[in-house]
């Protein structure tokens, strides 16, 4: 890292935090694959619901399942649905972004119009209405979670893909007679694409919450495959028996989220040189 | 005169929306491939038994037809029977809304009231330790999912020190009033929680916004403390943006409340909605997220319209 690198690091502490969270959730997503304390499916009766001890470092939930390698694999679940919907998200709304930035007018207002009734209707309310047809499952959230983003991202690309097109250089492609294409490919996506990154990471958080939120009130991943959600849910039950159970996996789900937001915030700053030292 | 071809506008707007909103709604639950007879009478059912069901139910016509029909009756106050229960969907909304309604009601104004002063503290202070560690917890509160807030706080309250109720509604509603209020304080604290931590961080930026113009400037020049400048000029300037972010945030605030009202067994229209999810019960489902949604859509133009009548800037823009 050059010195200038290095001082920006030391003026946005919230960038490394963020980047540090996020390495923690991907590494425990990784981790999942190669190493668990415990099978986080093994049932044991009579290590129904105890405290934190070893070996079970944060105890054992009300069939005698280890929670700490339920919080390690729970990771994937939360991870790959965020994943999947981010990705959704970002190729759809890209997609549609440069298509309404770039429409005439009449076209835009409309599509923009339509944009704004869809991201009206909540990722979590569009998976509770996907659910009420289909079955509530993975798939069906990455679905709901995907569409509002991409109804999210498309309008912030329509928006970026409009101040790219005032520029002088458009019109200067365009009198040299580039078609709609080209100028997309040439000129609006290298300069919007950096903010891609910053709205992926934003995106990704979204998404995070939305699982875990899926998850707990039943129309997320389906058991027995851990989630932080459902686990949630279960510890609601056993509060008087064991109340720690209840802290583990919501501490899971915050340092993801968090990191995910502190990235995109610190992405931000540096994509955007008028925003630095604003915040 | 353009004043007059604006609120036309807007209004048409609105029409607008509610009409596209509940083509949506309709269409993802009607024209998606899953049968709503099948669903209801099961695998085992027999050919001619999910057609009686389905003519009985008038699926057998075309879409459009259908959805004209759902949104005549719809308009005229009929949302139609429920698929299991066979009680009306509009009655029975109205009797869970006694629910639901004030419990966002009270979380926005409490979440409001909490994160203006806060948002504005920490945009005053924010080069100060005192102003990074109360935006500091703001972030923390957007990344926490509202209900382990509302886990947590049973947790605490209900479990450890039992001072208040774990969940449920007293079976009496509102006549019950000291049981009623008792059971709403958890759920309220919690939805107004999670709702005032973004709103404090939109009151922080706005606050910095303002402390950055020049007619801030101006005024501490004039000799005002930042304090009573602040008070005297900024106050508005803070609000209106605030105001408008409640507006955006209303349907973040419905599923919130639906959240809620899940892990506090809250009898309201949330639970209500994802019990009817369980049970495939389309038509309850399509007419709760209709009305949720054009409530949404209805309360943002309110809110849109009471900003445009406070803060003379957006008129200008026009």
């Amino acid at each position: 890292m050059n010195a200038v690198g290095a001082r920006r690091v030391r003026r946005d502490p919230g960038f490394v935090v963020g980047a540090a969270l996020v390495g923690v959730t991907v590494a425990t997503v990784v981790l999942s694959y190669v190493w668990t304390p415990f099978d986080p499916l093994e049932i044991d009766p009579d290590l129904s619901l105890t405290g934190p001890a070893w070996p079970h470092v944060l105890g054992t939930d009300e069939n005698g399942r280890d929670i700490l390698s339920n919080v390690i694999v729970g990771a994937r679940s939360t991870f790959g649905v965020a994943v999947g919907a981010v990705v959704i998200g970002m190729l759809v709304g890209t997609l549609i972004g440069l298509l309404v930035g770039t429409a005439s007018a009449r076209m835009r207002s409309t599509a923009t119009f339509a944009i704004d009734v869809v991201l009206a209707l909540p990722s979590v309310l569009l998976a509770i209405v996907l659910a009420a047809v289909y079955e509530p499952s993975t798939l069906t959230a990455i679905v709901a979670i995907g569409i509002a983003l991409a109804a999210a991202v498309s309008r912030i690309v329509a928006r970026d893909t409009r101040a790219v097109l005032a520029n002088d250089f458009v019109l200067a492609a365009r009198a040299c007679g580039a078609n709609r294409r080209r100028i997309i490919r040439v000129h609006v996506l290298p300069n919007v694409r950096s903010s891609l990154f910053v709205h992926a990471s934003g995106a990704a958080a979204v998404a995070i919450l939305a699982e875990s939120t899926l998850s707990y009130i039943g129309l997320g991943t389906r058991p027995p495959t851990p989630s932080w959600g459902r686990m949630l849910a279960t510890s609601q039950q056993f509060l008087i028996v064991e109340p720690l159970h209840a802290v583990w996996p919501g501490i899971a789900i915050v340092i993801a989220v968090l990191g995910f937001n502190l990235l995109g915030d610190g992405l931000r700053e540096r994509l955007d040189p008028t925003l630095r030292g604003a915040a | 005169m353009t004043k007059v071809v604006t609120i036309a506008r807007r209004c048409a707007l609105l029409v607008a929306s509610l009409l596209v909103s509940s083509l949506l709604v309709f269409v993802l639950l009607r024209l998606l491939p899953g049968d709503i007879a099948r669903a209801k009478l099961g695998m085992f059912a027999t050919n001619e038994e999910i057609e009686a069901l389905r003519a009985q139910l008038g699926l057998d016509r075309p879409l459009p037809v259908q959805y004209l029909e759902w949104l005549g009756n719809a308009l005229r106050g009929d949302l139609g029977t429920s698929m299991i229960s066979g009680a009306s969907v509009g009655g029975e909304l109205a009797a869970k809304s006694a629910v639901t309604l004030p419990l966002i009601a009270a979380a926005s104004m409490l979440a409001f009231l909490a994160a203006v002063p806060l948002g504005m503290y920490a945009g005053v202070r924010r080069n100060s330790w005192r102003g990074a560690t109360v935006s500091g917890i703001g972030q923390l509160g957007v990344a926490v999912p509202t209900f382990w807030i509302g886990v947590l706080l049973i947790s605490g309250f209900a479990v450890t020190l039992q001072w208040l109720p774990s969940g449920g509604f007293p079976v009496d509603s509102w006549r019950d009033v000291g049981g009623a209020v008792r059971s709403m304080i958890l759920p309220t604290l919690t939805l107004a929680l999670a709702q005032g931590a973004v709103l404090m961080r939109y009151a922080r930026s706005a606050t910095i916004d303002v402390l950055n113009t020049e007619w801030f400037r101006t005024a501490r020049a004039t000799g005002m403390s930042t304090r009573t400048a602040l008070r005297v000029h900024g106050v508005r300037n803070v609000l209106s943006p605030v105001v408008s972010v409640l507006g955006v945030q209303l349907a973040t605030l419905v599923v919130g409340a639906i959240i809620v009202e899940s892990v506090f067994a809250l009898p309201g229209v949330g639970q209500m909605l994802l019990q009817d999810v369980s049970q495939r019960d389309v038509i309850k489902v399509q007419g709760t997220v209709a009305v949720t949604t054009a409530l949404v859509f209805v309360v943002g133009f309110l809110v849109d319209a009471v900003l445009r009548v406070i803060d003379p800037r957006t008129q200008e823009r026009q």
